[in-house]
């Protein structure tokens, strides 16, 4: 599966230009939201049997865990993943020039 | 009463006493006939010194010779006498009764303590097996109760308690989906280091972009000087004529300059709106594809929420139908009876 990353030279390509000291605060903040995006994405993909399934698996099992049976129940997984990805640098290019 | 007593005035041992004792107790304890049997025993009774009490057929008279004859044996009250035998065989008698009658009156006592004991247990054991049933009834009626609330409930609000249903969980899974979240991206913590590299890299690309211009405009300001250069060697002896050509010359390599940083700066910002074009494009898809998949979720859930409802109405019909034909049975019952 191809994972995209959120880095210094991709907000540099939509636009952003902060202090370099800034940018891994800024990087560790999208990448956050990206996660968050990915999660309620996914559960919005399952069905109820599987969604309580996964709410019980996520009080006992590991994240690698959690992790495997993600990619083995959610169908589209990387089509998900690959466009939460880029509506989100969609926003930051959009919002370039403010972000200072 | 007919039984005599002994005289309480009379000089006693303790074993008198006792003895005494003994009749009042018998007197309190055995009925009217009792006595009255024991009188006649008594009357018939003759005293003969030289022939003792001989015992006759029943327990009742071996109990008095026994009992006179330890009496005789161990009192201090002096000779035998008639009236003192008498009282001994009485009390003989009597203690033989008593005796009897208190072995009856413990045996029946066993028997009514038995007997309590055994009604005692069957009432508990009556009251428990109540219990257990009423426990029972009253379990059966809760669950077809919530059998029947669960149906009706969800076939009332299936819809509304679908979607709450469903937020409510997705709300029980938001406190991880950043956990799992990053379980599936996998994003590593080096990947900032790698950014750096990567950072690197492109400030590079955008240095040579700059650098190009940057180039270009200092190659602009050369080839102004070398013509302003140029001209003055060349036009020392014509400066009247050439002082209009010189000025042209310098405006042209103004112009140059001008020209090409403005260039310089036009492809650069070309660039970025290329770049930001490009993001807009990918979000754009990315938003349809997303919309696409909702879409396609919806539609497959309400075609799975209307199997449901169809298999709930089902089932209440089928129940409402079982519910009815027991209902007519009671009712052809009723007009049979």
């Amino acid at each position: 599966m191809n994972i995209p990353e959120i880095t210094p030279a991709l907000i540099a390509q939509a636009g952003v230009d902060i202090d370099e000291a800034d940018v891994p605060a800024l990087i560790e903040s999208l990448n956050e939201q990206l996660e968050e995006r990915v999660g309620e994405e996914i559960a919005n993909a399952l069905d109820d049997a599987k969604l309580e399934e996964l709410v019980k698996l996520q009080e006992t099992a590991s994240d690698d865990e959690i992790g495997d049976w993600i990619v083995a129940n959610v169908k589209d997984l990387e089509a998900i993943i690959q466009d939460e990805f880029d509506i989100l640098m969609g926003e930051v290019s959009e919002q370039a020039e403010k972000v200072k | 009463m007919s039984i005599e007593t002994f005289p309480t005035t009379s000089p006693s041992t303790s074993e008198a006493q006792n003895e005494y004792d003994g009749v009042n107790a018998i007197e309190d304890l055995f009925s009217e006939e009792a006595f009255s049997e024991a009188d006649e025993a008594a009357a018939a009774w003759k005293p003969a010194p030289e022939a003792p009490f001989t015992a006759t057929s029943s327990n009742e008279a071996n109990s008095v010779e026994t009992n006179s004859a330890e009496i005789n044996k161990g009192t201090s009250l002096g000779d035998e006498t008639p009236a003192r035998s008498r009282v001994a065989r009485i009390l003989g008698f009597g203690a033989g009764l008593f005796s009897k009658a208190s072995n009856g009156l413990a045996g029946l006592a066993d028997k009514q303590q038995l007997r309590a004991d055994e009604n005692a247990a069957a009432a508990q054991a009556r009251a428990e097996q109540e219990a257990e049933n009423a426990r029972v009834r009253a379990e059966k009626d809760l669950q077809i109760k919530n059998q029947e609330d669960a149906y009706g409930t969800y076939a009332e609000n299936i819809d509304a308690t679908k979607g709450r249903e469903r937020q409510e969980k997705i709300d029980a899974v938001k406190g991880v989906f950043r956990k799992f979240g990053r379980s599936v991206l996998q994003f590593p913590r080096r990947v900032s280091i790698a950014a750096r590299v990567q950072g690197a890299v492109v400030k590079e690309v955008a240095g040579e972009v700059i650098g190009t211009t940057v180039d270009t405009v200092k190659r602009g300001y050369d080839a102004a000087s070398d013509a302003v250069g140029a001209f003055s060697e060349k036009t020392a002896g014509y400066m009247d004529t050439v002082n209009n050509a010189v000025i042209s010359s310098v405006e042209a390599g103004k112009g140059f300059v001008v020209d090409t940083y403005t260039s310089a700066k036009e492809k650069i910002g070309e660039k970025g709106a290329e770049l930001k074009q490009y993001f807009a494009d990918r979000k754009a898809a990315a938003e349809l594809r997303k919309e696409a998949r909702r879409v396609e979720r919806a539609k497959a859930r309400e075609v799975n929420e209307r199997l449901v409802a169809a298999e709930v109405s089902k089932r209440l019909s089928a129940r409402n139908q079982r519910l009815g034909r027991a209902g007519l049975a009671g009712i052809a019952g009723t007009n049979e009876n």
